[in-house]
């Protein structure tokens, strides 16, 4: 293994709490709930990409375009602005 | 690029926030359904959008005919944002419902580089939505069988903490990682099989997980690069372990080890690597995944890009379909998990 590989291997090891679980057992296994918990650590709680809530139908936004008297602001994007990678 | 590149850059600037959400309409639709979405009414909008279009990503005002008055790809400088929506809406407000020809001016940059204008089609009554029986395109997104896993990505920080920057897709990503039902038919199926013993699971699997686990845009992709270029993939392998008694969560572990680089030649060029440690849990029945949850740790060496691109911050707007330049060698942290659908991104 590559100097770069044994870095990373130790850097997710130690990141993961696996050498610590290892050592003490099958006990420290974190259950789904707990990485679940942890999952949700990573969320932030207020993302800017959410602060223009962007409507995904062209229809209904022309429609609420009407009803308002607003133009639309059409971005042609590659997936969903709000929760996906670009 | 384009696309996180004006995420970051134009729609997440308060000014350009305050000014969409009091004066407009704001909706994102797929490059790929302008593209090739031919269907009822949004594909006659669609045609009529490819016509006058600068290139298959941008930034349109549309009249309440869904007609473009206004294209945009750049920026030369953060305030031409804010200038080009209030010139965009002082068209509006000139022709709100397209009852007079409308010329579609067109901007590769905004105000500097203007390209022909095109007549946009006619204006036609369009219906506030879709008849019964049909989709939305908007809706069709991934396959109805489909599972669609959320998966959350955060660079770490010396102490193990996430950085707090989120706006940067090289600091933090959230993606959805649709799980095809036959793929979900085979897990639960190896499982059913596996005689209470360790089992391997398919590489289809672990290739899906390894495709969506990285920091970054879509460009960066190590796995299916949309650019091209090649891949290593070093290891990748996960495993199941029988759940305890009592239990119908069968224990995952895994390793991906995969790097990515652009192909010679291409620019803006990338080299992607990740290594991660993976350990989770997956419960299956009737033949679908139940419950798919997923955490891992590791390493992520990132780049992106280099010379010519954007100076400064305030510069990415004139560029921004070559993002900025990233460099980076961190800690990083992924999860995974199902929800139920319909249950949103969140």
């Amino acid at each position: 293994m590559s100097a770069w590989g044994k870095s990373l291997l130790t850097a997710a090891l130690i990141g993961s709490g696996a050498l610590t679980a290892a050592s003490a057992g099958p006990q420290a296994r974190p259950t789904a709930a707990q990485l679940e918990a942890q999952i949700r650590q990573l969320r932030p709680r207020k993302s800017v990409w959410r602060a223009i809530p962007w409507r995904t139908c062209l229809l209904d936004g022309l429609a609420e375009a009407k009803a308002k008297n607003k133009p639309v602001l059409l971005w042609v994007f590659i997936h969903n602005p709000s929760y996906e990678r670009c | 690029m384009f696309a996180g590149a004006a995420r970051e850059a134009v729609f997440s600037r308060p000014e350009v926030i305050r000014q969409v959400n009091a004066e407009f309409i704001p909706v994102a639709v797929r490059a790929a359904h302008v593209e090739g979405y031919r269907q009822g009414e949004e594909g006659r909008l669609f045609a009529g959008l490819r016509e006058s279009r600068p290139a298959p990503q941008g930034i349109a005002v549309l009249n309440q005919a869904g007609q473009a008055l206004d294209w945009v790809l750049m920026f030369e400088r953060p305030a031409a944002i804010g200038a080009f929506l209030t010139h965009a809406r002082k068209l509006y407000q000139d022709n709100p419902a397209g009852t007079r020809p409308v010329s579609t001016e067109r901007f590769r940059r905004y105000p500097s580089m203007r390209m022909d204008a095109i007549l946009a089609p006619d204006a036609r009554p369009v219906p506030a939505k879709h008849p019964a029986g049909e989709t939305c395109p908007a809706d069709q997104l991934y396959p109805t069988d489909a599972l669609v896993a959320q998966v959350v990505g955060r660079a770490l920080q010396a102490d193990g903490t996430p950085v707090a920057d989120t706006l940067r897709q090289e600091h933090y990503i959230q993606d959805q990682m649709p799980i095809p039902a036959a793929l979900q038919g085979r897990l639960a199926a190896l499982l059913a099989d596996a005689g209470g013993k360790r089992v391997k699971l398919p590489d289809e699997f672990a290739r899906l997980i390894a495709t969506h686990a990285h920091l970054g845009t879509l460009d960066v992709q190590i796995l299916s690069n949309p650019t091209g270029g090649t891949q290593t993939i070093k290891e990748l392998a996960f495993f199941a372990e029988p759940p305890p008694a009592g239990s119908q969560l069968w224990r995952l572990s895994g390793v991906s080890d995969v790097a990515g680089k652009s192909r010679p030649g291409h620019q803006p060029d990338y080299e992607n690597q990740v290594r991660l440690a993976w350990r989770g849990y997956l419960a299956v029945g009737n033949r679908r995944i139940r419950r798919l949850v997923l955490l891992a740790d590791g390493r992520e060496r990132l780049r992106w890009g280099g010379a010519g691109g954007p100076a400064s911050r305030d510069d990415e707007v004139r560029f921004l379909p070559a993002g900025h330049f990233i460099d980076l060698t961190t800690n990083v942290r992924f999860g995974i998990e199902t929800r139920s659908a319909g249950s949103g991104a969140q």
